[in-house]
């Protein structure tokens, strides 16, 4: 009994239990406070909480599912369809290139120039497309100088526009498991291929794809569901004909106080994400069941060795076409989707030196935007709540997640397992469900979760929670236990190990885990949109709340000073961890934890 | 038999093949001629350009100069996947996403082939290599030789005129690596195809060419069977790597007579118009280690023995004097030798290969000539 006991206390995996808890209270609980809230009756007279839940009732799905709405959702998968589809097929040129043509001492500079325009705020990135879409923007000026149009532009709030927006807001999110997962595959395999004869395209077909299966998969559900969820692209984009279903949730909250029905929704997108998921994987499965139906042969035996054809060398057709070669190809699309990511962020920098008072019109240059930086109180206090709550979130996250990594890699078990699931379930649930479920359960705790503070500290802490333990479990997976079984060996009790170490080992991993939870948790936009109280605007919904009025120049300053420090503060901490060898920061930084 | 047996010649050619990576000259001006149904190995240390060459015959690499000719056709300018040679690749490179079927097939659905073909070959091949009961199994479920066999299946179900190997043995150990050099030797015999093998490993070499090519720095150093580049290294460089062997540092005179500190010797090298540096070569099994009773003759060097090492068929005895060198013995003789003993070596003349050092450049000597006289 006494020996069970104890062997069951060494089984849990102590390091993660904090992790464990918070998790529970303010992730599954908050998605599952969702569901009890949808069943829910819209209530008028308490504006605190508008819901009433003497008789449940299945009357909001039945709305949710309705005309208006499930037009709505429907529009918003074809959206998330495609733009998942377009980012596959813009990213995949890429990845393909860096994995298989850029020198490995280069990939990780190559990979951070992709991924440093989107520190740049997500609202003021998404504005600039404005600009360049405008009907007398960029665009339309080249393109009716090229002569492939006649009447300015008119993109601006369609749904092409969004279509446009959320490509470019997600592509990162492609780019990198796909690199990964190419850069994987051994490159002699591909030797082999063309070897045996097979060219470019059979190659690619017959080796490259299904070898990367996990990276397209990854990629398509990193980009698939938070775009489906997404509600700010088409909000700035899309105009009224955009509108996506995340953003009749948020009028459901804000506007029309149907806290019941705008759950209902926020399950209704959640569900549909889930359905249109499984459906394409099933599609997936079989046809790679298909494909390797296609590949397989019954191998015939032969009468004997003496019919063996085998010594007569067949006479091949040695025909010498020109080759031509895929790498230049490969590197102008290069170059074409850095472009792509680059031009709206440029755009945004010099447009914050317009002397108007909206952002997104020319007025002349001038440099009043950073005075106003100071002048403009809403601005300011929104900077400093952001950069409060950010780093409070930030440190809660590194306390809880390097626990939690620690466990799911040296304590691995079911616990472990499930640990991991939350975990990834964390970064893949539509941020709309999470949020609409934090304001719920904070409405229910009352107390201290009333205070803006409170519940942006709290909810912000999750996602950050999931990348330091994934960084960290990443790191630790990659480097073996025999130097801590070194250490132990040569009598360092479990306490010193640790301390001398594992901490050491870590300690790159936890600051790239720190720096990436920080920049999520700067950039939040919807969760705190959903649970801020008054006085606590964070930059981001100080943005969002600017948009009808026109967001001031300022702002856009305020992001390229944001990604000024958060570049300064990466190179400071790459020169520093790159004398002790103990791995490249700028590796985790930038979400290839497999090449610690 | 669908076609006549080809005539027997030169089945590939390379003919002044260069390549460089940047500065660096991995193989150059290679000539070099493989007969039809030879096995040749390119026998060399890490980064003597063995594997570019090979790389280069299969297509993978290009060449900067030089052309490569296959039964009297030009090779180079034909892409990889049209060549009619197939690789075995150092670590097999099989397609873990395919079973063991589906990667011998691999190469024949490149070329279209019937379904029923491509069956009936692969059983073929399956068969030729004693893995038809693997034929669902996946490559990961495995052993090193079995994966082995299957690449070679998967290279040979192409009936390539050329072969080519990539160290295809070096991730074996080593029981499994000596049982499969002599099962890919009856296996070249029976089919009669041209093998090309790249290896480091001088035994591996010996054991199963038909001629070894030994290059260092990028060319080639000898080009012979296994008996001649034992027993008659071209170079300096062949003397030391193929095969064990003492090297003993001299001096030679413009007249070619060698001076060896501690001995006298009839062994001679080619005249020079100055005095170089030299250095002779004996193999451990031609010296004869006996006990030192006086002095010794001339053509003996005198030492002491360091170590004896038995070595299971015979005995390694090491003497440290005017020379370090080791010789081998009879396993019958240890009783009679122990670390410490005086022992006398000698060799016969016959047994000895010396060369004269390479001269420092004949320009770069004159200048350093008239840089004196100014």
């Amino acid at each position: 009994m006494n020996r069970q006991f104890r062997r069951t206390v060494q089984r849990v995996p102590w390091p993660a239990v904090p992790a464990m808890v918070w998790l529970a209270c303010f992730f599954v609980i908050p998605v599952a406070v969702v569901a009890w809230y949808s069943l829910g009756r819209r209530e008028t007279g308490n504006p605190g909480r508008p819901v009433d839940f003497s008789s449940l009732t299945l009357d909001n799905f039945s709305t949710a599912l309705n005309g208006d709405f499930a037009a709505v959702m429907i529009s918003t998968l074809r959206v998330a369809f495609v733009g998942t589809a377009l980012c596959l097929v813009i990213a995949l040129p890429v990845a393909y290139w860096l994995a298989t043509r850029v020198p490995p001492h280069r990939r990780n500079i190559v990979i951070a120039l992709l991924v440093v325009p989107f520190w740049t705020n997500f609202l003021i990135r998404t504005l600039s497309w404005r600009i360049l879409l405008a009907p007398r923007g960029v665009a339309s000026g080249a393109l009716q100088d090229a002569g492939f149009i006649n009447l300015p532009l008119q993109l601006l709030d369609t749904r092409l526009a969004v279509q446009l927006g959320v490509v470019y807001n997600y592509l990162p999110l492609m780019l990198l498991p796909l690199f990964v997962a190419l850069e994987q595959i051994d490159p002699r395999l591909r030797e082999a291929s063309r070897d045996l004869g097979a060219g470019r395209m059979r190659t690619f077909v017959g080796v490259t794809l299904p070898l990367s299966r996990a990276g397209f998969a990854a990629g398509s559900l990193l980009v698939f569901v938070p775009l489906a969820g997404d509600y700010l692209t088409a909000s700035v984009l899309g105009g009224a004909r955009g509108t996506m279903a995340g953003s009749l949730v948020a009028t459901q909250f804000f506007q029309a106080q149907n806290w019941p029905l705008g759950a209902a929704v926020a399950m209704v997108i959640m569900g549909s994400i889930i359905l249109a998921t499984l459906i394409v994987a099933a599609a997936a499965h079989l046809l790679s069941r298909c494909a390797q139906r296609a590949t397989r042969v019954v191998p015939q035996s032969s009468s004997g060795p003496a019919a063996l054809p085998l010594a007569a060398p067949r006479r091949h057709s040695m025909r010498s076409l020109p080759t031509w070669s895929a790498t230049p190809f490969l590197a102008c699309w290069f170059i074409v989707v850095a472009l792509f990511l680059y031009t709206p962020v440029l755009v945004a920098t010099v447009h914050s030196f317009t002397s108007g008072r909206n952002f997104l019109i020319w007025d002349g240059v001038s440099f009043d935007a950073l005075r106003d930086l100071w002048q403009n109180t809403g601005l300011r206090r929104s900077l400093g709540v952001s950069f409060r709550v950010s780093l409070a979130a930030t440190v809660l996250s590194v306390t809880l997640g390097v626990g939690a990594g620690i466990a799911l890699a040296r304590r691995p078990g079911r616990t472990s397992r499930m640990l991991l699931v939350v975990i990834v379930l964390v970064l893949v649930t539509p941020e709309i469900l999470f949020a609409v479920g934090s304001l719920l359960w904070f409405v229910e705790l009352r107390g201290p979760f009333d205070s803006g503070y409170v519940r942006l500290v709290v909810s912000q802490s999750m996602v950050g929670l999931a990348l330091v333990s994934l960084v960290v479990h990443a790191r630790l997976a990659g480097s073996d236990t025999t130097l801590e079984q070194a250490a132990a060996d040569l009598g360092a009790p479990p306490r010193r190990v640790f301390r001398q170490v594992t901490a050491p080992l870590l300690l790159p991993a936890i600051a790239a885990g720190a720096l990436l939870a920080f920049a999520t948790s700067l950039d939040n936009t919807v969760t705190a949109q959903f649970v801020t109280t008054s006085g606590t605007s964070t930059f981001p919904t100080y943005v969002f709340g600017s948009l009808r009025a026109g967001v001031p120049p300022a702002a856009a300053a305020a992001s390229t000073l944001i990604v000024a420090l958060l570049l300064t503060v990466l190179t400071v901490a790459a020169l520093s961890t790159r004398r002790s060898g103990s791995g490249t920061l700028m590796a985790q930084m930038i979400g290839r934890p497999d090449r610690l | 038999m669908p076609e006549a047996e080809p005539s027997p010649g030169v089945a590939l050619r390379l003919d002044g093949v260069r390549k460089s990576y940047g500065k660096l000259v991995a193989v150059h001006g290679l000539d070099l001629d493989v007969t039809e149904g030879e096995l040749v190995s390119l026998l060399g240390p890490s980064g003597c350009g063995k594997t570019t060459t090979l790389r280069m015959i299969a297509g993978l690499e290009t060449t900067d100069a030089g052309s490569i000719h296959l039964s009297g056709r030009r090779l180079d300018e034909t892409p990889a996947f049209r060549r009619p040679v197939n690789t075995v690749f150092q670590h097999f490179a099989l397609f873990p996403h395919l079973d063991v079927s589906a990667n011998v097939a691999y190469g024949l659905r490149q070329d279209r082939l019937r379904r029923d073909e491509i069956a009936r070959r692969v059983g073929e091949a399956l068969e030729l290599v004693r893995m038809s009961g693997s034929a669902r199994k996946r490559p990961s479920q495995l052993s090193g030789g079995q994966q082995q066999r299957v690449a070679l299946a998967r290279a040979l179900v192409k009936r390539p005129q050329v072969l080519l190997l990539d160290e295809p043995l070096s991730a074996l150990d080593r029981q499994l690596r000596e049982d499969m050099q002599f099962e890919l030797r009856s296996l070249q015999r029976f089919l009669g195809t041209t093998f090309i093998m790249v290896t480091h490993d001088q035994d591996e070499a010996m054991a199963i060419s038909d001629r070894i090519a030994v290059m260092s720095d990028g060319r080639l150093e000898q080009y012979a069977s296994p008996v001649e580049a034992y027993d008659r290294p071209a170079t300096e460089f062949v003397a030391s790597f193929v095969g064990r062997n003492n090297r003993i540092d001299c001096t030679a005179d413009t007249d070619g007579r060698l001076n060896i500190k501690g001995m006298s010797t009839e062994v001679t090298v080619a005249a020079a118009p100055t005095a170089t540096q030299a250095c002779l070569f004996v193999r451990p099994e031609h010296i004869d280690v006996c006990g030192a009773n006086g002095a010794g003759g001339p053509d003996e060097i005198s030492g002491t023995v360091t170590e004896v090492a038995h070595r299971g068929d015979a005995a390694e005895v090491f003497v440290d004097g005017a020379h370090k060198l080791s010789a081998r013995v009879p396993v019958s003789r240890l009783a009679e030798l122990a670390p410490g003993d005086r022992v006398l070596c000698r060799w016969q003349a016959c047994n000895v290969r010396a060369f004269r050092q390479p001269v420092a450049d004949v320009g770069t000597v004159a200048e350093i000539i008239t840089e004196a006289q100014r």
